[in-house]
């Protein structure tokens, strides 16, 4: 049980700080297509 | 004629330039092209000018190992049989972001060379409102986004770009790289004897906030300690680069590059090093 939701949890931890890392990133390279 | 090769991504090619069509062609306005003309001088017999064959290896988007390889290629293409290195003039180099990788993926028309892949933190996905936001609505770009997210898919470089930047992409890795393409591309020049002079487009190259990535480790110390900054130019303290200098200094902005007269001043800047370094 407690295993299940500590699963869920840091699935959660993750994606949030991949949109953070993303958000950071995009801040400063400016996009441009080619 | 001698050969004068620039390297970059979209702040070398000239992306929204006032002579820019859509990133197709190296722009003339730019700062590599203003160096270029700065070259131009009177024979020593004064009947004609002595000019240098510009070659742009920039493209919009490109990361440092992309800016390397895409260096080093040109370097290779275009040295003259017989006249050897001395056919190239000098090479400059605008270094660009750490954050974009460069990738030989199984071979396909799309890629660059059917086989070289770009890859930005804005090739995942991303959400329409962001997009637009990013685009500053701008249909030709609307555009150029739809047609290059059609065949990111079809590469499979999308997928890839997912698996990167959520499952291993991080700054110790990103600065590994770009390091190792700057001490890579130094010293294949330095071992041709080819003049040149690189400079960077944000110094988040070296630096988080006012921390030197240097001082995270001794390998990282000793990695940089490997990098010639004699023949670097920054645009201030802390290794500035031409992007952050262009906004600080307020210069007029298209979407997301300063436009022509940043390029110009920026020349101005430059000029004294990069006579120095070339041996002007």
């Amino acid at each position: 049980m407690f295993t299940w939701i500590k699963k869920i949890f840091n699935k959660i931890k993750q994606e949030l700080a991949y949109r953070k890392r993303l958000k950071e990133l995009k801040k400063k390279d400016p996009f441009i297509y080619k | 004629m001698r050969k004068f090769i620039a390297g970059g991504c979209s702040f070398t090619l000239g992306n929204e330039l006032s002579d820019d069509v859509n990133g197709k062609e190296p722009s003339r306005k730019s700062w590599a092209y203003g160096l270029n003309l700065a070259t131009r001088k009177p024979s020593p017999t004064l009947n004609y000018l002595i000019k240098h064959n510009y070659i742009c290896t920039a493209t919009g988007g490109l990361g440092n190992p992309g800016i390397a390889r895409r260096v080093f290629d040109a370097v290779s293409q275009h040295a003259n049989k017989e006249k050897g290195e001395d056919d190239i003039f000098c090479v400059v180099v605008m270094w660009s972001f750490k954050s974009r990788y460069d990738w030989a993926m199984p071979r396909h028309n799309d890629l660059e060379g059917t086989r070289w892949a770009t890859i930005s933190p804005w090739d995942t996905d991303m959400r329409d409102e962001e997009r637009h936001q990013a685009l500053a609505g701008s249909e030709v770009q609307q555009e150029h986004w739809k047609r290059r997210q059609q065949a990111m898919l079809e590469t499979g470089v999308k997928p890839f770009a997912e698996a990167i930047y959520r499952n291993a992409a991080n700054d110790y890795h990103e600065t590994y790289l770009s390091w190792k393409s700057i001490i890579w591309l130094q010293n294949i020049l330095e071992k041709k004897k080819i003049p040149f002079m690189f400079t960077l487009a944000d110094n988040s190259l070296f630096y988080q906030d006012f921390q030197h990535l240097k001082d995270q480790d001794t390998f990282m110390a000793a990695l940089h300690s490997e990098i010639d900054l004699t023949k670097w130019f920054s645009f201030g303290e802390r290794m500035m680069g031409f992007n952050q200098w262009s906004l600080m200094e307020k210069y007029e902005r298209g979407t997301t590059h300063p436009l022509d007269k940043a390029h110009e001043d920026a020349v101005q800047l430059m000029l004294p090093t990069f006579k120095k370094l070339i041996g002007e």
